[in-house]
């Protein structure tokens, strides 16, 4: 017990100073009399531009390790990642018909269409999914799988056919978009989108319980009152639309969601009541920092944060996996 | 006992007068930021050098550009990597981007110019005499762009039925090949030229089928991309490559890639200097 609180309380420090410590870095130096003068660039710069990008990236790195966590739960498998059941393949697919098509499509000629498009095909792709995993009202685990495989397939191969078929600047933008980066981030799309990311906190002490029984098995939860159907049904539903609003913004960030779980599991174990919203808090904390420091490496270009968090994370995940492994 | 003459001193201030309230003096100071190679050639030469805070990678000629603080490649441009310079006018081509990071810099409300990506004899012109206009240079940028107009109209291009097939590449693994609607397509045909390749659009993979069937006479690469290729001797290993008659030839022309792409000021030299090498090889 007293080692789990350490851990709790050595991520609320880690995702605070993360934040504080983002805040501090980029192209512009920032000094803090800068920001009393409300009209400055600095001061612009800082609260217009910063500050958003901080909050999305605590919220997007937070709710990708959630959603993480909560697939580990649903496959009852620790190495799977959200991306495993379509939804980022879906929300990939349809940002690369809007980057590539765009212009020949109506209503596909601003960013933030293209944001919600992606979204609508994260969305959809869960759907397909969930839709083929479904039989005699029941919902096979093993098809959900599958699908998600089948779908990812799918996805990833028109979206061969779209770069193919894209001019260099596309490419560029389909390229850049599917290593993601926090670039994008705004106060507009913050407001909009902030209910998909909060929503996760929100629900997570409802099913933490439930979830806890169900890794046991889909059989024994279902002897011990666990409405298991419902149970794996919310936890779709919540990855679409958690993972669908992250990718849609951000584009693709890779590990956040396959290892920061996985490191809170390895770090205080199993428990869904502590592992769901330790996972947020890590996840949050470690997006933040590793976009300030894709902001300083190369200023004034940035580096994609998808790249940052594998290299800042691998490391750490490699020397708690070697740790176990001289535990067993 | 000094005597003033009258006249003379009233001239004085009348001129002094004229000078302070003058034009001249009273030329906007830009904070410019270009972010394209050839914009930044036609910001050189109107003489505009000075209202230039930063450049981006593309833009490396004339080489004093170098020297200017870098704010990356024109695609991957950031915000707040723009907004450090405290620009008052950021200018480049439609092909910059991210979208999102010029989205953000419209709603900094930066002045942003950006030119289409056209590749036709009068694109030249018609840049240098916007610039003009945009910073107060209309009478320089009208002298530029009538000698680059009669520099044009001056060139004797030969048409020709050399076959040339541009290549273009950042690394070994990854070679393209130029269809129609590039600036490369371009340059080929109003050299006089033809392009290789007109089956498709823009720049494709290259595949060793594709290049025995075009079967060009002379392979175009800029400078920089046949360096990063691997140099001369690379290009002729390319599969396919000794079927071909550029190949058995070992026919190959390397241009400066602004030079060749750019569309600026010196678009009549790059002309002249590829009709040049058809008529050699024809």
């Amino acid at each position: 017990m007293k080692k789990k609180a350490i851990f709790i309380l050595s991520c609320i420090i880690f995702t605070i100073l993360s934040a504080v410590t983002s805040s501090l870095l980029g192209a512009m130096s920032i000094r803090w009399e800068d920001l009393l003068q409300s009209d400055s660039m600095e001061s612009r710069v800082f609260f217009e531009l910063r500050i958003p990008r901080i909050l999305l990236g605590l919220m997007v790195g937070g709710s990708l390790a959630w959603s993480g966590a909560l697939a580990q739960g649903l496959f009852r498998n620790p190495i799977v990642d959200p991306g495993l059941i379509g939804i980022t393949a879906g929300c990939s697919l349809f940002a690369s018909i809007a980057i590539v098509l765009g212009t020949s499509i109506p209503f596909l000629h601003s960013i933030w269409s293209i944001v919600l498009f992606s979204f609508l095909g994260g969305i959809s792709s869960s759907f397909i999914i969930f839709f083929f995993a479904k039989s005699k009202g029941r919902t096979d685990i093993f098809s959900l799988l599958l699908s998600g495989i089948a779908v990812n397939a799918i996805c990833f191969s028109a979206i061969g056919i779209l770069s193919y078929i894209a001019n260099e600047a596309q490419l560029r933008n389909l390229s850049l978009w599917n290593m993601g980066s926090l670039g994008g981030a705004s106060w507009a799309n913050l407001k909009s989108f902030s209910i998909f990311f909060i929503l996760p906190l929100l629900i997570s002490p409802f099913i933490a319980k439930q979830l806890n029984v169900f890794i046991l098995g889909e059989r024994e939860a279902s002897h011990l009152g666990v409405s298991t159907e419902f149970l794996k049904t919310i936890i779709i539903l919540l990855i679409g639309v958690s993972v669908g609003a992250c990718v849609s913004l951000v584009g693709n960030i890779g590990f956040v969601g396959l290892a920061v779980p996985h490191i809170v599991r390895l770090a205080i174990g199993q428990d869904y009541k502590y592992l769901l919203i330790t996972s947020y808090l890590l996840g949050g904390g470690l997006l933040c920092f590793a976009d300030g420091i894709c902001r300083i490496i190369i200023a004034p270009s940035e580096i994609p944060v998808g790249i940052a968090t594998a290299l800042l994370g691998s490391p750490f995940f490699l020397s708690l996996i070697r740790k176990r492994m001289n535990h067993i | 006992m000094i005597r003033f003459n009258t006249s003379k001193e009233m001239g004085i201030f009348i001129l002094s007068l004229a000078l302070l309230f003058s034009p001249a003096s009273a030329e906007p100071n830009h904070r410019i930021i270009s972010v394209n190679g050839t914009v930044t050639e036609i910001i050189y030469t109107l003489k505009l050098e000075n209202q230039l805070v930063a450049v981006d990678s593309t833009s490396y000629y004339p080489k004093q550009a170098t020297s200017l603080p870098n704010v990356g490649y024109q695609r991957t441009l950031t915000t707040e990597g723009i907004l450090n310079f405290k620009p008052t006018q950021i200018i480049g081509l439609e092909s910059a981007g991210p979208p999102a990071t010029i989205q953000n810099l419209k709603d900094a409300g930066i002045p942003l110019k950006l030119f289409p990506d056209e590749f036709k004899l009068e694109t030249p012109t018609y840049r240098v005499l916007e610039i003009g206009k945009l910073f107060g240079k209309e009478k320089e940028a009208d002298i530029l762009a009538k000698n680059i107009k009669e520099q044009i109209q001056k060139l004797k291009i030969n048409k020709t039925n050399i076959k040339v097939l541009f290549i273009y590449s950042r690394n070994p693994s990854s070679v393209f090949i130029s269809g129609t609607g590039t600036a490369a397509h371009a340059m080929i045909e109003l050299s006089g030229a033809k392009n290789a390749v007109n089956e498709f659009s823009e720049y494709k993979p290259l595949t060793s089928e594709a290049l025995v069937k075009a079967n060009p006479d002379i392979i175009l690469m800029p400078e920089k991309s046949a360096l990063g290729f691997g140099g001369e001797k690379a290009i002729w290993e390319i599969n396919g490559m000794e079927f071909t008659r550029a190949g058995k030839e070992k026919n190959l022309i390397l241009l400066d890639d602004l030079l060749l792409l750019g569309f600026g000021p010196r678009l009549p030299l790059a002309l002249k200097t590829l009709n040049d090498k058809w008529k050699l090889i024809e």
